[in-house]
């Protein structure tokens, strides 16, 4: 009887996890559902963190971005030896529509900006009092994702033109469903240049001017800056820069070594990606560093073709180093430090370039402003001052990150043998977004 | 150049005498594997008990260094006649493997990554160190051999409970419940000199996991002969399933040397995490058979699932199959006949359900994502309310024969199977902020011939006895989501409406320019057709085969005599592509500095030479970029497969040790392949790059060993 017994909890057992319909209701343990996320005041700021990590990709700002800038127009400064292949192919001018880094990029700007998107669709559950933070924060999340497609996935901007040249889609809403009406066509280069701008102006006005990492009414507007300036409007951009140091918020620090490899933000830091060594990726440290420092096997060395531009005693110079067979810069040897993306150095610059330029005094002398640069590197102060000067300091006083493509572009300057505007220096519309989305228009040349 | 040279050589001129010529590949594969085997098995028992119990063990040494194998496992089963009207009893299994593993293809630490390296450079320097980079073109993968290790131990436990209770004649009631609990140890370290390791003072890893896998079934089982002609069987039961797997990770660097290696000793931990996923299945089914005189068979089954990994409106699925067959050798006309002395005829139709896609694919999802140590959500899955079943309708009609006495007997099957509503990853805009969602979609056809023979040629003392079969199957993509014609994740490997799944969609490489040694591609676009461009971005990519061979087989030749055996197991496929995902780095003419393969030697020099190896331009693309055919091979080949010569001891010696058998066997593994394969092997499927898209794709991936093993088996 024993054995009965047995036999009947065996199968009592069985029965008892034969219950019904609603053992197939599970919900999963590390993701949470989308009614649930964008539900309340603390969760919408939650996916606000969440949009900062999302730029803070490394095929994004963390900083593939950055890193394809440097190898698209570095032309006898740098090389890019390493075996990857899309890098190479963007180094060579010679993308590929299937290229990896260009595919990276335009999804995780549209996850950016996708993210962004279910912050501000949701600002009536904010509280009230916070409401205009967190909707500066994700407009400027938004414009700084857009800003990056536009400049790398189309022709440039022409200052007077109409710009009907195809841009890249403006997506304004977040999608829950798929229903067929997700295939967005390209916006045009105007229409997206007027997007960012008006975003960069609402967050000006809604950020406060101090919000430790987070972005601040100062990031908004040098980021204007940094706009008005690819555009070629200088006044406007000089204006934004000038706010920008007007501010008081962040400043020079004195020493040039010091603005790099750094765990947390310094002074002179506007914006930048916050990386540690438990979360997130420097893939400048990557590709431009050695495996001593975190680094692959040293993919980019800097030629003589940079190296020579420099006057003997700049302190900027100094900060170069031999390591892995060749010349590597010192920016960038800290793989859990933080990603500068903005810095004031950059707002002097732009407002010594502009005011030169406009033959203005706004704020400071393009003379000041060029000395505050070239000082700290440990140079004597000019006493006069040209354009040409002043766009020198600009190349080596931001170089390796991730201007120099950008101003090639601006200034209309051949990089190689290819004109600012050719069609090899337009990253590809990636080959699956073409197939997934039939209302894409691919570049010319591809 | 010259600089490279020197670097490559350890910063001295041995390039210019060449004094120094390293066999990397030699280095990457261990000397002398050895593998041995050896099990055990008892059965026994009296009128009311019965048992079965078996030991095993076999170890492997992996062909690549580093890469070894241990496995141990047990068994018993316990069957109790507890009345005349109950049964119960248990079927348990554990098994413990031991890995020593190295890294998947797709990492500079593997050790077949070591043929990248140069010729030229010398293994160590000096003082007796390995060499690295910047001397080694990459990482040097030996050093993780000698400073890094990663030992996975899994245990498996399976048991089965039953009990059987006859409620009247006929009529059984069963209950069972099956237990599966699965964990994992995974502990690796990588030391201060690796290329894992060398940026954080060392790394360990340790991963811990765990699936327990619950399935209580309860079902009622009829029996009944009607008379002497009619036999009817039926079932009607349900089943559930709760599957629960727990996940953690720790990670961390920092360490005080290379000798203290968990993590205990990690000054930084830099990952701590856990995870919990669960699905649930739960079925209810029922089966009736009928014969009538064991000449005409028939039955019918259906079942309903449902399954938690689907969305409300459509978690359930209903599969109904019937089947007949007809036994002709068992009617009057063929009775007796010895030429023809097995003749079936049968028949199916069934439709059947797969839910093997991730749990939760059908809900809108927002992850993780934290920042600067603050936590942080964002979308990363895009809700599908109406995922549901793939439902399989497959059609059989077979043929089960036997001639002369059945010494040569076999089967011929035809089949369709059609696959609908597949579970995919479809690709939707990015600006959504998604890639894929998980759909229902389209339709795949797999239609085919299978044959098998079986002759004893020789009976008597010196038997020979042979088996073919061979399996044409024609896979093929009948439609995708409305609209849609392509998924194509950026592989090689494409899913595209008209040819099999994971077919090769590439641009194909129309060889070299005589005049100027560019890579040339046909631009296969409407109205250009086979006109040729050096412009890769202007060739359209055309479908030019599959993973998928046309078809497969084997062949096995057995000789015994006494107690001697003989056994030869041939294998081959035929009509499949391999893509050759390494040869963009080691075929490239020189594109990189990577060492080449040999072929390369063949490069275009000078105007007027014709080869299909274009002109090497150092750092720039000329014929590997992109994908293309000119990496695309055969696949075809024909392999011994196993080559077994044993011998079983005469009963009259085991009889005197007590033992009820004793065998001794030497087995020899893909001693010879026929092949014109251009890579390693073709029996071949990287590691890194396997999915359910993607296939036949040699990355670095290790040939198949040569294997000799020694086995005993013992039986008491």
């Amino acid at each position: 009887m024993k054995n009965i017994s047995f036999i009947l909890a065996v199968m009592a057992v069985a029965l008892s996890f034969i219950a019904c319909d609603n053992k197939l209701d599970l919900l999963p343990q590390q993701s949470l559902d989308e009614n649930v996320a964008i539900s309340s005041d603390a969760n919408i700021k939650i996916v606000l963190n969440g949009a900062y990590d999302d730029l803070s990709d490394d095929d994004l700002m963390g900083a593939n971005v950055l890193r394809n800038a440097e190898l698209q127009g570095g032309d006898d400064e740098i090389v890019w030896v390493g075996t990857f292949i899309g890098p190479r192919e963007i180094f060579n001018k010679q993308m590929n529509i299937t290229n990896n880094d260009a595919e990276g990029m335009w999804i995780s700007a549209y996850k950016t900006i996708g993210t962004c998107n279910n912050v501000l669709s949701e600002l009536g559950i904010v509280k009230e009092e916070d409401r205009s933070w967190v909707e500066g924060e994700a407009k400027f999340l938004r414009a700084y994702a857009l800003f990056e497609l536009v400049r790398s996935f189309a022709k440039p901007y022409m200052e007077g033109g109409n710009n009907s040249q195809l841009g890249v889609p403006i997506v304004l809403e977040p999608t829950r469903v798929i229903e067929g009406k997700e295939s967005v066509p390209r916006n045009t280069v105007e229409e997206v240049y007027a997007q960012i701008i008006s975003d960069l102006n609402s967050a000006e006005a809604l950020l406060p001017a101090e919000n430790e990492w987070r972005a601040s009414s100062g990031a908004a507007a040098g980021l204007l800056a940094r706009v008005y300036l690819q555009m070629n409007r200088h006044a406007d951009a000089r204006d934004a820069a000038n706010r920008v140091i007007e501010l008081s918020v962040n400043s020079l620090l004195d020493t040039y070594a010091n603005i790099f490899n750094r765990d947390e933000n310094s002074s002179e830091d506007i914006f930048a990606v916050q990386v540690n060594s438990q979360d997130g990726t420097n893939s400048m440290t990557t590709f431009f560093s050695i495996p001593e420092y975190g680094g692959r096997d040293g993919d980019i060395e800097i030629l003589s073709g940079h190296l020579d531009l420099y006057d003997p005693a700049d302190l900027r110079l100094a900060l170069f180093f031999e390591g892995a067979g060749a010349m590597r810069t010192g920016k960038w040897n800290n793989q859990f430090g933080n990603i500068g993306l903005m810095r004031m150095a950059e707002m002097y610059l732009i407002r010594a370039e502009c005011n030169q330029r406009l033959g203005t005094e706004v704020g400071a002398t393009p003379l000041d402003d060029y000395n505050a640069i070239h000082t700290r590197a440990g140079l004597s102060a000019a006493s006069s001052v040209t354009l040409d000067d002043i766009l020198l300091e600009r190349r080596l006083e931001l170089a390796h990150e991730g201007f120099k493509i950008h101003d090639m572009k601006r200034l209309k300057l051949n990089v190689g043998a290819y004109a600012y505007d050719a069609n090899e220096l337009v990253f590809p519309i990636p080959l699956r977004e073409m197939e997934a989305n039939p209302s894409l228009e691919q570049n010319d040349g591809y | 150049m010259e600089g490279r040279f020197n670097r490559y050589s350890g910063f001295v001129d041995d390039y210019k005498t060449l004094n120094t010529n390293t066999n990397w590949q030699d280095l990457a594969f261990a000397d002398n594997p050895i593998s041995q085997q050896a099990s055990l098995s008892a059965t026994g028992g009296n009128e009311k008990t019965k048992y079965y119990a078996a030991a095993a063990w076999n170890s492997q040494e992996g062909i690549l260094k580093g890469n070894n194998f241990e496995r141990m496992s047990a068994r018993i089963n316990l069957d109790q006649q507890a009345s005349k009207r109950v049964n119960f009893g248990i079927n348990m299994s554990l098994a413990r493997t031991f890995t020593d593993q190295v890294s998947n293809d797709n990492a500079f630490s593997t050790p077949m990554q070591l043929v990248a390296l140069s010729p030229l450079t010398p293994v160590k320097d000096e003082n007796g160190d390995l060499n690295n980079t910047p001397i080694t073109t990459y990482y040097n993968g030996l050093i993780d051999m000698e400073d890094a290790n990663r030992d996975i131990t899994t245990f498996r436990s399976l048991s089965n409970g039953y009990v059987r209770i006859k409620l009247a004649e006929g009529l059984m009631l069963n209950g069972e419940l099956g237990t599966d609990v699965w964990t994992m140890r995974d502990n690796a370290f990588y030391g201060s000199k690796t290329d894992g390791g060398a940026g954080t003072n060392g790394l360990a890893t340790s991963v811990y996991a765990q699936t327990v896998n619950l399935t209580p079934k309860a079902y009622l089982n009829y029996n009944k002969a009607l008379g002497e002609m009619h036999n009817l069987g039926l079932t009607a039961g349900t089943e559930y399933q709760n599957s629960r797997t727990d996940r953690t990770r720790v990670e961390g660097g920092q360490f005080p040397g290379d000798d203290l290696k968990t993590l205990a000793s990690s000054a930084n931990i830099t990952v701590g995490t856990s995870s919990i996923s669960e699905y649930n299945f739960f079925s209810y089914f029922g089966r009736a058979n009928y014969d009538f005189d064991r000449k005409y068979l028939f039955s019918a089954s259906a079942r309903v699932d449902g399954s938690s990994r689907f969305g409300k409106n459509n978690r359930y699925g209903f599969f109904p199959s019937v089947s007949a067959g007809w036994v002709l050798s068992e009617e009057d006309f063929l009775q007796g006949n010895n030429t023809l002395s097995f003749l079936k005829l049968r028949g199916s139709y069934g439709v059947t359900g797969n839910a093997a896609i991730g749990d939760f694919r059908h809900l809108g999802l927002f992850d993780p994502a934290p920042y600067a140590v603050q936590p942080g959500l964002n979308p990363s899955q895009i809700a599908n309310p109406d995922l549901s079943w793939e439902k399989t309708a497959q059609i059989d009609i077979g043929i089960d024969f036997g001639l002369f006495n059945n010494r040569l007997n076999g089967e011929i099957d035809y089949y369709i199977k059609n696959t609908s509503d597949l579970l995919l990853d479809l690709p939707v805009p990015s600006t959504t902020g998604f890639t894929v969602q998980a759909q229902n979609a389209g339709e795949v056809e797999n239609k085919g011939w299978e044959f098998v023979l079986n002759s004893n040629n020789l009976v008597g003392e010196f038997k020979w006895n042979t088996s073919f079969n061979i399996a044409f199957n024609k896979n093929k993509v009948v439609s995708l989501a409305d609209g849609q014609e392509l998924i194509d994740n950026g592989n090689a490997n494409v899913v595209k409406v008209g040819h099999p799944i994971g077919s090769f969609y590439i641009a194909e490489y129309a060889g070299v320019d005589p005049a100027n040694g560019d890579a040339l591609w046909y631009k296969n676009s409407e109205g250009a057709g086979r006109e040729t461009t050096n412009d890769y971005g202007a060739a359209e990519f055309v479908v030019l085969g599959s993973p998928q061979p046309d078809f497969y087989g084997g062949i096995t030749n057995s000789f015994s005599w006494k107690g001697l055996s003989l056994d030869i197991v041939f294998q081959g496929v035929y009509g499949n592509k391999i893509y050759r995902d390494g040869d963009r780095f080691m075929s490239c003419q020189a594109c990189w500095f990577d060492n080449q393969t040999k072929d390369q030697l063949d490069h275009w020099n000078q105007p007027g030479d014709v080869t299909d190896v274009p002109e090497p331009r150092l750092y720039w693309a000329n014929g590997e970029q992109g994908r293309n055919s000119r990496y695309l091979s055969d696949g075809s080949y024909l392999r011994l497969r196993t080559l077994t010569l044993g011998y079983e001891l005469p009963k009259s010696f085991i009889e005197r040790v007590n033992l009820s058998h004793l065998r001794v066997y030497l087995i020899g593994q893909n001693l010879l392949t026929f092949t014109k394969y251009e890579g390693w092997d073709p029996e071949v499927s990287s590691d890194a790059f396997t999915d359910n898209i993607v296939s036949g794709v040699d990355f670095y991936s290790a040939p198949q060993p040569k294997v000799f093993a020694f086995g005993l088996n013992v039986g008491f």
